[in-house]
C-alpha cells in the first residue's frame, strides 16, 4: 500500500465541501483520494476531521459564547459555604471574625465567612454587595469594610480584556481600589493601574496589576476622586519610563 | 507537491503550550481543593459550560441551574477527576453533557405528568440532531477562539471562507508550507479537543 495521507492534504480532504469542483478535486489530491479508497486507517482520520468541519462550519465564525450572569457564581459560592463547611485546616484556618460596621448583614448569613471563600468572591471579581469581605492579601490578612458596587472596566479597540474595580475601606490601608481584569493580553511589561479625569489628560498612577490580573491598591483619601473617576489600565515597557504609554487595555468609570 | 515547504518557527505552529500548562495546573489546584483555582476554573470554562447549557436547553433559567450544578459537581466530585483519563476541559464537558441530558429527562417528565404531547416540548435548537452534535459545536468555537492568531485566521479561512490552502496563501502573502503546518495543527488539535470530550460522554 501506498504511504499514508499526508496530514495538509487529508486537512484539505476533510475542508472540501464536495460542490466546489475546482478545490478538492484537484489533481493533486487525485493519489490521496485513491489511497482513502483502500485504506480504512486513513479514512478513520478523514472522518474524525470532518466531525470538526462540521462542528466548526456549523457553528459560524466567531460564534459567541454566552458568559453566565454573575449570579450563577454567587450561587455556586452561597453553596458551597452552606452545604460545603470550609476545612478546618490550620493552613486555612480563618482569622477573628471581621468587625461588620456595613448595616448591611453578609450575604452569607450567620456562617463566619471562610478566608478562602471570601478569596473566592473575589477572585472572580465580584463583590459582595454592601457587606464586609475580607481575605488574605499576600501575607497580612486585612479586612474590607463598605465594600462599593462593582463598576465594569470594559476592554480598549484592539483588546479583549474586561474586568472591575471597586472601592473600599479597608483596616490595613485605608481607602483601596479593588481590580480585577480578566483576559490580558501575553505582553512583556506590565499593567499599570491609573485614576485619570474624564478628559483623560491628568493621571495619577496607583499601582501595577498583579500577575493574576488582580491588585487591591490603596487610594488615600488626599486623592479627590470624584476629579479623577476613571479607571485606567495601561501596558508599560520595563524602560524606565513612569508615564502612561499611551497603550490602554481597559477602562472604566467609578460612578454610580 | 507544488511548493517547497518552509522552514516557520515552532513557536508559530504549536498550539498554545501556555494554555495546557495553564489547564495542568488548574487540574493539579483542583485535586488539591484549592478554591483560588476552583474560581480560576470557572472563569475559564464558565462561559463554554454556560453556552453549552444556553444551546441545548434553549431556557436561560434552567441553562443557569445546569451552569451552577455542573460546577458545583466539578467542585464535589474533584476527586473522580483523573488527569490520566484527559484534560480538565473534556472532564467538564462530560459533566455538562450528564446534566444537559438529566434536565432534558426531567423536562420530558414534567411534561408527561402534565399530559402534554412530548413534540409539544422545547426541542433542543431545531436544526441538531443530540444534544452532543451542539457540545462539539460549542467545544470546537471555544478552542479555535483560544488558537494563536495566526492559526486561527487561517482555520476560519479554510472553514468560512471556502478556501483551498493554496488560495489562502495568496490571500495572505503566507509561505504555502506556513499554512499548511497552521491548518494541520489547527485541525488536529480541534480534533483532539472533541475526542477527548467525547471521551467522556
Amino acid at each position: 500500500m501506498a504511504d499514508h495521507v499526508d496530514p495538509a492534504d487529508l486537512a484539505e480532504i476533510a475542508l472540501d465541501r464536495g460542490d466546489n469542483g475546482g478545490r478538492g478535486n484537484s489533481a493533486r489530491l487525485a493519489g490521496p483520494r485513491l489511497h482513502l479508497a483502500v485504506c480504512p486507517e486513513c479514512r478513520g482520520e478523514l472522518k474524525a476531521l470532518r466531525a470538526v468541519v462540521r462542528a466548526a462550519r456549523s457553528a459560524g465564525p466567531g460564534d459567541p459564547m454566552t458568559e453566565p450572569p454573575d449570579r450563577v457564581w454567587r450561587s455556586i459560592q452561597r453553596e458551597l459555604e452552606t452545604a460545603d463547611p470550609p476545612r478546618g485546616t490550620p493552613s486555612c484556618q480563618p482569622p477573628a471574625a471581621p468587625t461588620v460596621t456595613s448595616s448591611l448583614r453578609p450575604p452569607w448569613g450567620g456562617h463566619r465567612p471562610s478566608r478562602a471563600l471570601a478569596a473566592l468572591t473575589l477572585a472572580v471579581g465580584l463583590a459582595t454587595g454592601g457587606g464586609v469581605a475580607w481575605w488574605a492579601h499576600e501575607s497580612r490578612p486585612q479586612t474590607l469594610q463598605n465594600v462599593g458596587a462593582p463598576h465594569r472596566l470594559a476592554p480598549r479597540p484592539g483588546h479583549s480584556a474586561s474586568g472591575t474595580a471597586l472601592l473600599a475601606d479597608s483596616s490595613a490601608e485605608g481607602r483601596v481600589l479593588q481590580i480585577t481584569v480578566h483576559n490580558l493580553p501575553d505582553i512583556k511589561g506590565y499593567f499599570e493601574v491609573w485614576l485619570m479625569d474624564p478628559a483623560g489628560r491628568r493621571l495619577i498612577p496607583v499601582g501595577a496589576l498583579g500577575e493574576d490580573g488582580r491588585s487591591t491598591l490603596p487610594v488615600p483619601h488626599v486623592v479627590d476622586l470624584p476629579a479623577y473617576p476613571v479607571v485606567d489600565v495601561s501596558v508599560q515597557m520595563y524602560d524606565g519610563k513612569p508615564a502612561h504609554s499611551g497603550h490602554s487595555v481597559v477602562r472604566g468609570t467609578l460612578v454610580g | 507537491m507544488s511548493a517547497t515547504p518552509v522552514k516557520v518557527p515552532a513557536s508559530a505552529l504549536y498550539a498554545p503550550v501556555e494554555e495546557t500548562r495553564e489547564s495542568e495546573r488548574l487540574a493539579q489546584g483542583l485535586l488539591l481543593g484549592d478554591e483560588q483555582v476552583f474560581a480560576a476554573i470557572y472563569r475559564r470554562w464558565g462561559a463554554m459550560v454556560h453556552t453549552m447549557a444556553t444551546r441545548t436547553l434553549g431556557d436561560a433559567k434552567e441553562a443557569e441551574d445546569v451552569t451552577q450544578q455542573v460546577f458545583l459537581a466539578a467542585w464535589r466530585g474533584r476527586a473522580g477527576f483523573r488527569p490520566e483519563r484527559g484534560p480538565l476541559g473534556a472532564w467538564l464537558v462530560g459533566i455538562t453533557r450528564r446534566k444537559v441530558v438529566d434536565a432534558l429527562a426531567a423536562r420530558t417528565r414534567r411534561a408527561r405528568i402534565a399530559g402534554a404531547a412530548a413534540a409539544e416540548m422545547p426541542a433542543v435548537e431545531r436544526w441538531e440532531a443530540t444534544p452532543e452534535a451542539v457540545l462539539d459545536r460549542v467545544l470546537v468555537a471555544d478552542e479555535l477562539r483560544r488558537l494563536p492568531p495566526a492559526q486561527r485566521e487561517i482555520l476560519a479561512l479554510a472553514f468560512y471562507g471556502d478556501l483551498t490552502q493554496v488560495q489562502i496563501a495568496q490571500r495572505t502573502g503566507l509561505p504555502l508550507g506556513t499554512v499548511k503546518s497552521h491548518a494541520r495543527r489547527g485541525m488536529h488539535l480541534l480534533r483532539r479537543r472533541v475526542e477527548e470530550a467525547r471521551l467522556r460522554y
